[in-house]
């Protein structure tokens, strides 16, 4: 008995010195849990992001106005921003230059390579005139869609004749009774709208008064007007036949017409119809025959249509010769992009090219351009741009044959403080035909230049929400000075970026139609010391100066949290994506 | 390290009481000696023992339990949403324990755990979600993993036992015993999969891990052991 006693206040001990403050402590987990207990939740990670960049085709600059993108085409529904929404007309944003779009995660890798996704985009900005082309998203993790439009009160690009006019047609009843000429090119380039023509808009109704005329001609062998048009001339044609192929045009110039009278768009030309006239350069190649251009050769005439993006064939047109060269001229009855082209077959281009397999040194991601010079005059290839990654591979089609020239590998954004070396930075070839090739692209870094790994959580300014959001999502950054966004993979909250410090660089990051733009520099303070200063972010995100910062060892990074608070509101919109619940709410 | 100090203090006074009253009884010849193996069912799982008899007052032994049982999926709403939690008991570890024996079978048990301890608890979202207009299976979505880990997997133990683990004048014997070894704290883990990554980086689960050191019972675990022990190797006389 006296044993039990003893063990029994044994126990009574251990227990009086736990129970006296488990109550208590219970009583502050409980607390915690609710006012504090926080759930961290990312964003869907997309395996296929598009990424467009809008510059202006004379400049290459950004343009940093609003440009909407309108999706068309068979792909276009599977097509999304990246919170996952898809606008009812299938039109989205770019900002600041930038629109990143994200393909239907459901669609498998395997699939995707298999059946690639193709949709049209068509970029309207108020003051630019851009052109429909066609994307195809094959297996590309990240694929960079290049947008150019015209500055149409500003500097124009090279082989780009931009008119603007009123033209002012007399009418006889629903007819004009005369015709009206807008010069595009001098008279090089002309359109004319022919007597005895009814001009009606989309439904049919019939339009009469001054027409106010808008004319955008590329020149065929110009290759900054050709590159421009390479997504446009690109995609489903329909053949004299009726038949459809997925092809490319091999341009022999093009037009894009856009008449209203009022604010009524001109879609139909009934009658005598507008005549097209332009003149074609002597040293033009005929693709079908090999030679430069003669009397007599045949081109098809196209036309597109615009919901699907297919070139449609319309007729073809005999190239005619006057004291003052070749030209081209016919009439058309209804307006859209026309053109005067040949398309490329298997008899004169490759479908697929070249491809050249990237292997990434001490980086992981950066963009290239990559200049076709080819030695045959009146072939274009252009240039073409790339994002690369390690073991990421770039393809060329359409490819023309026989034709001897080079690549030229370059850096597309220079970063303050990188340097990258390509081995080789110039492949010679003797003709494009589907060759592999392998490209060793290292980074050196100059010291002064540090790897900030940035971890960003968001929350909200509601002290009552209990989530956090970590994106996965990519953002850009780049020297304010002159923008050059590089685009970087921020996943789950966290970021690497390369930073010269005293710089300022801006910051856009797009989460579907809402974005986060503002500057941030890293200055050093001395004293070994470095800090963050995020500012000129809009009234939506939190400014702050970060604690003092130990300069890292050399080769090591910086890591530094940047907590972002926006507003409740504007919040909820980020939860629209990472949030599947709400806590204790 | 106050709790030990107080289950010390607690766990002395039977001792020292009962080396007392035994110090006239124990002065016979017999051999002790032995080596033992033992089952145990415990609140740390089931396992086993070899326990040697060393002195006529001291046996040791190394031991192993676990247990390891996911439990079915509970289901848990928040605010309208519906997840499923499905917890895992899972603990266990390697021991090395001395017994002291006292009087009539009582025994005062001491030594270290090399735990296994790490019950846990799978989150996901019961039904699928749908983001703008994509919709995502909880597959999708990831799981978010909850686990509640020791600070110190070498954990001392004290522990306070009827019977002996070494069967003095027989083959088999059975004991009970009660105890609880420290980890130091417990410590709350967070990981998840896809939407649910960041939480390997939860601020509020560091502070829940502070809060946790400053109680004075984080990081015990209670053990009561029923076992039962054969002596194959020493005299039953």
């Amino acid at each position: 008995m006296k044993k039990v006693l003893i063990f029994g206040f044994s126990l009574f001990v251990i227990m009086f010195f736990t129970r006296c403050t488990i109550q208590d402590d219970l009583a502050k987990l409980s607390s915690f849990a609710t006012d504090s207990l926080k759930i961290v939740l990312g964003t869907p990670e997309f395996s296929h992001t598009i990424h467009f960049e809008v510059r202006d085709a004379a400049t290459q600059g950004y343009i940093t106005s609003n440009v909407k993108i309108k999706l068309s085409g068979a792909g276009a529904r599977k097509v999304y921003n990246n919170l996952g929404e898809q606008p009812a007309d299938s039109t989205f944003t770019a900002v600041m230059g930038i629109l990143d779009l994200v393909l239907d995660p459901r669609i498998d890798s395997a699939s995707l390579a298999a059946n690639p996704v193709s949709f049209n985009i068509t970029p309207v900005a108020d003051g630019y005139v851009g052109v429909q082309q066609t994307v195809k998203v094959s297996n590309e993790k990240f694929k960079i869609v290049e947008v150019s439009m015209i500055n149409l009160s500003g500097q124009q690009p090279s082989g780009v004749s931009v008119s603007q006019a009123n033209l002012s047609p007399a009418y006889s009843g629903d007819q004009t009774s005369n015709s009206v000429l807008q010069q595009i090119d001098g008279m090089n380039t002309t359109i004319e709208v022919q007597p005895n023509t009814t001009l009606k808009n989309a439904s049919g109704q019939v339009l009469k008064g001054n027409i106010s005329s808008q004319v955008v001609f590329y020149n065929p062998t110009d290759p900054v007007a050709q590159n421009m048009l390479a997504g446009a001339l690109t995609g489903p044609i329909q053949l004299e036949n009726n038949s459809t192929v997925d092809s490319k045009l091999v341009s022999a110039g093009m037009y894009t017409a856009e008449l209203k009278v009022g604010s009524e768009t001109v879609k139909t030309l009934n009658g005598e119809g507008l005549k097209l006239k332009t003149r074609v350069p002597d040293d033009l190649v005929n693709p079908k025959t090999g030679n430069t251009i003669q009397e007599g050769d045949i081109i098809p005439m196209w036309s597109k249509e615009e919901n699907s993006g297919t070139w449609k064939f319309e007729k073809n047109s005999v190239v005619k010769k006057d004291a003052d060269g070749f030209y081209l001229e016919d009439i058309v009855n209804h307006l859209s992009y026309w053109n005067w082209d040949w398309v490329s077959d298997t008899n004169n281009y490759y479908d697929d090219g070249p491809v050249i397999t990237w292997n990434l040194v001490n980086f992981k991601s950066g963009q290239v351009n990559i200049e076709a010079h080819l030695n045959k005059s009146g072939v274009n290839y252009g240039t073409q741009y790339e994002a690369i990654y390690n073991n990421s591979t770039s393809d060329f089609h359409s490819t023309p044959m026989n034709v001897s020239g080079y690549l030229k590998i370059t850096d597309r954004a220079p970063v303050a403080g990188r340097h990258l070396t390509f081995s080789p930075d110039s492949i010679p070839f003797t003709d494009l035909s589907p060759q592999n090739y392998n490209v060793k692209v290292t980074a050196t870094y100059d010291p002064t230049l540090y790897t900030a790994d940035i971890t960003v959580k968001i929350h909200s300014d509601d002290p009552t929400d209990k989530t956090i959001i970590m994106p996965s999502t990519f953002i850009n950054y780049s020297q304010s000075t002159p923008l050059s966004w590089i685009p970087a993979n921020m996943k789950n909250g966290l970021v690497s970026v390369k930073l010269l410090p005293g710089t300022n660089y801006s910051m856009l990051g797009i989460f579907g139609g809402k974005w986060v733009f503002g500057t941030f520099r890293l200055n050093d303070i001395g004293n070994g010391q470095l800090q963050f200063v995020f500012s000129d972010f809009s009234s939506t995100v939190n400014n702050i100066t970060s604690d003092p910062i130990d300069r890292p060892a050399d080769g090591s990074s910086i890591e530094f949290t940047y907590n972002v608070t926006v507003p409740a509101s504007t919040f909820s919109s980020f939860q629209k994506v990472g949030r599947p619940i709400q806590v204790n709410k | 390290m106050k709790k030990i100090k107080y289950l010390v203090f607690a766990l002395l006074i039977p001792v020292i009481s009962m080396a007392q009253t035994s110090s006239g009884e124990s002065g016979g010849s017999r051999n002790y000696f032995g080596i033992a193996v033992g089952a145990n069912a415990t609140t740390n799982g089931l396992g086993g023992d070899i326990a040697v008899s060393l002195l006529k007052w001291l046996d040791v032994r190394v031991g192993y339990e676990k247990l390891e049982m996911s439990m079915s999926p509970m289901n848990l709403s928040l605010s309208g949403q519906d997840f499923t939690l499905t917890p895992t008991i899972r603990t266990g570890g390697w021991s090395a324990i001395a017994d002291i024996n006292l009087l009539g079978g009582l025994y005062v048990a001491g030594g270290a755990y090399l735990t296994s301890f790490n019950p846990s608890f799978k989150i996901m979202s019961a039904n699928p979600m749908t983001i703008g207009a994509i919709t995502y299976t909880p597959n999708d979505m990831g799981e978010l993993d909850l686990a509640i880990k020791p600070q110190n997997k070498l954990a001392p133990y004290v522990g306070l036992g009827f019977g002996t683990n070494i069967p003095r004048n027989h083959r088999f014997s059975m004991n009970f015993e009660i105890g609880a070894y420290n980890m130091g704290s417990y410590v709350v883990e967070t990981s998840g999969t896809n939407l649910f990554a960041g939480n390997s980086d939860n601020e509020s689960i560091t502070q829940l891990n502070k809060m946790l050191k400053g109680f004075s019972w984080s990081g015990m675990y209670p053990v009561i052991k029923l076992g039962i022990s054969y002596k194959f190797f020493g005299s039953t006389k």
